[in-house]
C-alpha cells in the first residue's frame, strides 16, 4: 500500500476517534512528524483579525519553548494564510527569511512547508512542518499534506461546535435553574434571596450581591447578598449604581489590562486591623434593567478555583451568563416589586376600608343622636369600645373661652359598661349595628356611672402653653403624640400622675377652622404603643367630632331659639288680645257708664234725703259702695286702652308690620293664603309700638277672614312722597272681593261688622289708632276683586314737631285740633 | 245766681245735674245735644257763667259744639263730663278748660264748676 494512503488512513482514523480534539491534533502532529520525515509539526490557532499566531500544539511534544505567539504579519507565513495557499521553503537560512528563522521554534530548520487549516468557509490555523533536511515535496504528497490540513480543520470546526453546545447547554441549565428559582415565588424577600444564591452559585462565585434603588429619592429599597459580602464591594456596588456604570469584569491577574482601572483588589478596612486578608482577586457586576424607577445592579466577587487551579478569575462567558441571569431575574425582580408594591395598597386599602367603616358607623352614630348632652359620650365609647377604635380611654375636654380652661365634659374607658354586642364577630354587625351600639353603651354609661371619678372630674387646665401638651393641642390646633411621658418636659406632671400615664396622643377638635376642644386618647392598661396609623384615624375622628359637636351645639340653639321665639310670639299673641279686650271693653264701659252714674247718683241723694232711717241710710251706703266699686273697676278697664302719647318712640315701621305678620301665621297656614311682601326703604315712624302692630294685626286679620278659603295677600311698605309732606305707608291688599260700596262708609264706625261673629271694633279701632297717630286710611275698594288698605303715617320727625305745635296751640287759642 | 248749662242725652242723668246743682245754688239749664245748647246760647238771657257738656250726643257732639262755643263764646268755660276716661288728656289740654270722667260721686265735678266759675 502506498505510503501517503497508509498516513491518511491513520490521519482519518485519529480523527474519527473518540478521544478529545486537543489529543486528536497532537495525535495527527505525531503522525506526520513519524512518518513523513518531519522533525518538527506545529499547529498554530488564528483569531479572525488577529496579527499573531497562537501556539496550540507542537510534535515532539517534549520541546519547552518561551513565546506562545507568533508575530506572522508581513512574514511569507502570514502571506500564504492571507491567500489560503500552502507555503513551501526549501532553504530557511536565506537572508530574506530572517524574520522566521527568529522565531525561536523555527531555528536550526532547513525547509519550512506551512499549510492553512481551513474549510470551505474559514481559516482555523496554520500547520507548520519543519525539517533540517531539505524536503522536496512532489505533487503526490502537497496532496497528502493538505488533505492531512483539511481534517485537522475538521477537527477544530469540530471541537468549535461542541464546545458552543456545551456553553450553550451549560447556559440553558443556568437558565433553567434561574428560571426555576424565580418561578419558584412571587414574595419579594423570598425572590431576592434566591436570586443572589443561584446567581452565586451558578457562576461559581464565594459571594453575590443585589442592590435596587429607587431611581429619583436614590434610597435602597432592596439589598440582599449571598456569602460574606465585604463592606468594601457593598459600597464600590452602590457608587457603581450612582455613576451608572456598565457591565464589567474586574480581576487582580497580571494580564488583565483593566486592573488599574477598577481599583482591584478590594481591601476591606474593618478586618484589615485583624490582619485577615479580605483581598478579591475578580468580581463582575452588571446593570439590571428595569422598566420602572430602579436602579440595579448584580455583583459576584471571587471565583471558585476549580479543578486543582491555583487562582481562577471570571471570563467573558461567566459575564455573557451573569447578563442571561440579570435579564431573566430583572423582569422578575420588577414583577415582585409591583407585587409588593400592590400588596402594600392593598393591605393600606383593606385598613383604609376597615377603618372608614368603623368611622362612618361612629359618625352615624353621632348623628343619630345630635343632642348636645349625649354626644361627647357616644364619640368616647365609639373610642374606646373594642367594636370601635379600641384603645384603653378616652377624654374630651372641651373649652371654656371666658375662663381659658380646658375642662373634661367625657371620659370612657374601656371595660366601663362592655358588655359586647349580641353577635361577637365584628366583621358580622351589619351596617347600623354598630353604631346603634355605640349609642345604647353611651346612654348605659350615662345611667350606671356615678358622678365619683375624681381622677377626670374636675381636672382643669389653664389654656397656656406652659400647662402642658392638651393645652397645646388646644392652642396649636395639631395632635400630638407622645411616647415616654416621663422623658418629655412637655407634659404636666399631675395630670399624667393622675391619669397614670405612660404615653398617650391628643387632638384638636375643629368646627369651621376653630378648635373646640380637645381628645386625649391613651392606652393606660394594656400599654399598647399609638402607632402613626392611630394617629391617622384618630385625628378624622377627632375632626367628625368636632363638626358633630359643631352641630349639636347649632342645633341645640335653634331648639332654644325656636322655643323662644314661640314664647315670644305667643306672648304677643297675648298682648294683642289683651288690646282688643281692653278696646271692646273699653267700648262697654262707656255703655255702662252712664247707666251706672244715673243709679249712683240718685242713690246718693236718696242717702241724703233719708238721713234719719239707719236702716234705709245702710241698705243706701251699701249701693253706694258697690256702685263706686263698679266704677273704680269701669275705670281700670278704660284706663288699660288709654294711649301712652309720653311713650311715644321712633321705630322701624317694615319690623312692626312683620311683626304683626307673625302674628297671624296660623290664620294664613289654615287658610292657605299665600303672602307677598315687598319692604321698601322707609323712615322710622313716631308712635307707640303696641298700638301701631295692633293696626296692622287687625287689618291682616280682616284680609285673612276675607280670602279664609285661599287668596294672596300683599302687604307692601314704601315711602309715598307727596308734593308738601311725605307718608310712610303700609299697602295691605287681599283677593276677598272686596266690600260693598252700600257699607263702604261704614267700616270704620265702632260695632258695625257684616260678619257673622267679631266685634265689629278692629277697623274701627284701626281708624282710631291711625288719626291718633295723625295719620289716616285710605280704601282703594274694587268690588268682585278685592280691597286694599293704604295706612299712612307721617315720618317720625313731622310727626314729633305736629305732636308738639298741638300743645302749643292747644294752650295759647283754645284751638280743637280734629283728628280727621 | 250763677247759670250753668249742662248738656246729656241721658235724661235720667240731666235730672241728676239738674237736682244736685240747684241744691249747690246754681241756675240749670239742660240740652240733650250740641244743637240745643247752641240754642240756648243764642238767646243772651240764657248765657251761662260755665257749660258742663258731654261728648258724645246725638246730633251733634260736644267736640263740635265745643269748636262752636269756643268760636262764638271764647269767655264761657267748658267742663267737658264724658264716660271716655281716655280722652281727658286730649281735651284737657286742646280744648276745654276741664275734662271730668263722669262718676256717681259728682264731688268732682262739683269742684271743677266752682273752680271755673270763680275765675
Amino acid at each position: 500500500m502506498d505510503r501517503g494512503i497508509e498516513l491518511l488512513k491513520k490521519v482519518i482514523q485519529v480523527a474519527n476517534s473518540s478521544i478529545g480534539f486537543e489529543d486528536r491534533l497532537q495525535g495527527i502532529l505525531d503522525l506526520l512528524v513519524r512518518k513523513e520525515r518531519i522533525e518538527r509539526a506545529i499547529l498554530f490557532s488564528i483569531a479572525p483579525g488577529e496579527e499573531t499566531l497562537e501556539l496550540k500544539k507542537i510534535s515532539p511534544r517534549n520541546i519547552s519553548w518561551d513565546e506562545r505567539s507568533f508575530h506572522m504579519v508581513r512574514t511569507p507565513i502570514g502571506d500564504s494564510l492571507q491567500n489560503r495557499r500552502p507555503l513551501f521553503i526549501p532553504r530557511l537560512n536565506r537572508k530574506e527569511h530572517k524574520a522566521l528563522i527568529k522565531y525561536p521554534l523555527f531555528k536550526g530548520f532547513t525547509s519550512l512547508i506551512a499549510l492553512p487549516v481551513e474549510d470551505d468557509n474559514l481559516l482555523y490555523g496554520v500547520l507548520c512542518l519543519l525539517s533540517r533536511q531539505s524536503l522536496t515535496p512532489d505533487t503526490q504528497q502537497w496532496e497528502l499534506l493538505d488533505m492531512v490540513a483539511r481534517e485537522m480543520a475538521g477537527i477544530v470546526r469540530n471541537s468549535w461546535v461542541y464546545t458552543e453546545s456545551k456553553k450553550r447547554i451549560a447556559e440553558l441549565s443556568v437558565l433553567y435553574q434561574v428560571g426555576k428559582v424565580i418561578g419558584s415565588t412571587l414574595e419579594l424577600d423570598d425572590l431576592i434571596q434566591r436570586t443572589v444564591a443561584i446567581t452565586a452559585q451558578v457562576i461559581n462565585a464565594t459571594g453575590s450581591a443585589l442592590l435596587i434603588l429607587e431611581k429619583y429619592s436614590e434610597t435602597v429599597i432592596v439589598e440582599s447578598e449571598f456569602g460574606l459580602v465585604p463592606a468594601l464591594v457593598k459600597k464600590k456596588i452602590l457608587k457603581d449604581i450612582l455613576d451608572q456604570k456598565g457591565d464589567y469584569i474586574s480581576s487582580d491577574d497580571s494580564t488583565s489590562p483593566s486592573r488599574s482601572q477598577l481599583g482591584l483588589p478590594f481591601k476591606d478596612e474593618k478586618t484589615q486591623g485583624s490582619g485577615k486578608s479580605s483581598r478579591i482577586s475578580s468580581f463582575m457586576c452588571i446593570t439590571l434593567n428595569f422598566k420602572g424607577p430602579y436602579r440595579s445592579r448584580l455583583c459576584v466577587y471571587e471565583k471558585i478555583a476549580l479543578g486543582g487551579e491555583p487562582v481562577s478569575h471570571f471570563n467573558k462567558d461567566d459575564l455573557s451568563v451573569l447578563s442571561t441571569i440579570g435579564n431573566i431575574i430583572a423582569s422578575s425582580l420588577e414583577n415582585a416589586l409591583t407585587f409588593q408594591k400592590i400588596e402594600a395598597l392593598a393591605r393600606k386599602n383593606e385598613w383604609m376600608v376597615r377603618n372608614l367603616s368603623t368611622l362612618y358607623q361612629i359618625d352615624s352614630a353621632m348623628m343619630t343622636k345630635a343632642s348636645l348632652k349625649d354626644l361627647p359620650q357616644i364619640i368616647l365609647e365609639a373610642i374606646t369600645l373594642k367594636e370601635g377604635l379600641g384603645f384603653n380611654r378616652a377624654v374630651l375636654f372641651l373649652a371654656d373661652e371666658e375662663k381659658k380652661i380646658l375642662t373634661p365634659m367625657a371620659w370612657s374607658i374601656q371595660g366601663e359598661s362592655e358588655k359586647g354586642l349580641p353577635n361577637q364577630n365584628r366583621e358580622g354587625v351589619a351596617g347600623n349595628e354598630l353604631s346603634r351600639y355605640f349609642v345604647k353603651q353611651a346612654a348605659q354609661i350615662r345611667n350606671t356611672r356615678q358622678e365619683t371619678d375624681q381622677i377626670v372630674n374636675d381636672i382643669k387646665i389653664p389654656l397656656t402653653q406652659e400647662s402642658g401638651i392638651l393645652a397645646r393641642t388646644f392652642l396649636e390646633g395639631r395632635p400630638f403624640l407622645v411616647d415616654r411621658v416621663s422623658e418629655d418636659p412637655r407634659v404636666n406632671k399631675d395630670l399624667v400622675k393622675r391619669l397614670k400615664l405612660d404615653s398617650f396622643a391628643s387632638f384638636p377638635m375643629y368646627a369651621k377652622d376653630k378648635v373646640i376642644g380637645v381628645i386625649e386618647v391613651d392606652n393606660f392598661k394594656d400599654k399598647r404603643p399609638i402607632t402613626e396609623q392611630d394617629l391617622y384615624l384618630l385625628t378624622m375622628l377627632a375632626h367628625q367630632a368636632g363638626l358633630a359637636l359643631e352641630t349639636a351645639r347649632l342645633y341645640a340653639f335653634i331648639e332654644k331659639t325656636n322655643e323662644e321665639l314661640k314664647v315670644t310670639r305667643e306672648r304677643l299673641i297675648e298682648s294683642e288680645k289683651m288690646v282688643a279686650i281692653g278696646e271692646m271693653a273699653s267700648g262697654l264701659a262707656h255703655e255702662i257708664r252712664n247707666p251706672l252714674v244715673s243709679i249712683g247718683g240718685f242713690v246718693r241723694r236718696l242717702h241724703k234725703k233719708f238721713q234719719d232711717d239707719d236702716q234705709v241710710q245702710s241698705y243706701f251706703q251699701v249701693i253706694i259702695n258697690e256702685v263706686e266699686r263698679l266704677e273704680k273697676t269701669l275705670n281700670e278697664i278704660t284706663d288699660f286702652s288709654q294711649d301712652p302719647r309720653e311713650k311715644y318712640k321712633d321705630w322701624d315701621f317694615n319690623r312692626i308690620v312683620e311683626e304683626a305678620l307673625g302674628l297671624i301665621q296660623r290664620e294664613l297656614d289654615e287658610g292657605k293664603i299665600v303672602v307677598q311682601k315687598k319692604w321698601g326703604k322707609v323712615p322710622k315712624v313716631f308712635g307707640d309700638k303696641r298700638q301701631l302692630r295692633h293696626v296692622f294685626y287687625n287689618l291682616f286679620l280682616n284680609s285673612c277672614q276675607a280670602i279664609s278659603q285661599g287668596g294672596l295677600l300683599t302687604v307692601r311698605t314704601f315711602l309715598d312722597k307727596g308734593p308738601d309732606r311725605s307718608w310712610i305707608t303700609c299697602e295691605v291688599k287681599d283677593t276677598g272681593g272686596g266690600i260693598p260700596p252700600e257699607v263702604l262708609h261704614n267700616i270704620f264706625n265702632p260695632f258695625f261688622t257684616t260678619k257673622t261673629h267679631g266685634s265689629g271694633l278692629g277697623l274701627s279701632l284701626v281708624h282710631k289708632i291711625v288719626t291718633r297717630h295723625n295719620g289716616q286710611v285710605d280704601i282703594d275698594n274694587r268690588p268682585g276683586e278685592g280691597v286694599a288698605f293704604l295706612v299712612k303715617f307721617p315720618l317720625a320727625k313731622d310727626a314729633q314737631k305736629y305732636f308738639g305745635k298741638i300743645k302749643i296751640i292747644g294752650e295759647e287759642n283754645h284751638e280743637t285740633v280734629n283728628n280727621r | 245766681m250763677k247759670r250753668l248749662i249742662i248738656a246729656d242725652d241721658e235724661e235720667a242723668l240731666q235730672r241728676l245735674y239738674k237736682e244736685e246743682f240747684e241744691e249747690e245754688g246754681y241756675e240749670v239749664l239742660l240740652a240733650g245735644n250740641g244743637k240745643e245748647v247752641i240754642s240756648l246760647l243764642e238767646d243772651p238771657k240764657h248765657l251761662p257763667d260755665l257749660i258742663v257738656m258731654d261728648i258724645r250726643m246725638p246730633e251733634m257732639n260736644g267736640i263740635d259744639t265745643l269748636r262752636v262755643i269756643k268760636e262764638k263764646y271764647p269767655h264761657i268755660p267748658v267742663i267737658l263730663c264724658s264716660a271716655y276716661s281716655e280722652f281727658k288728656q286730649d281735651f284737657s289740654v286742646w280744648a276745654s278748660d276741664d275734662y271730668v270722667v263722669k262718676s256717681s260721686d259728682l264731688t268732682e265735678l262739683k269742684e271743677a264748676v266752682k273752680r271755673h266759675i270763680k275765675k
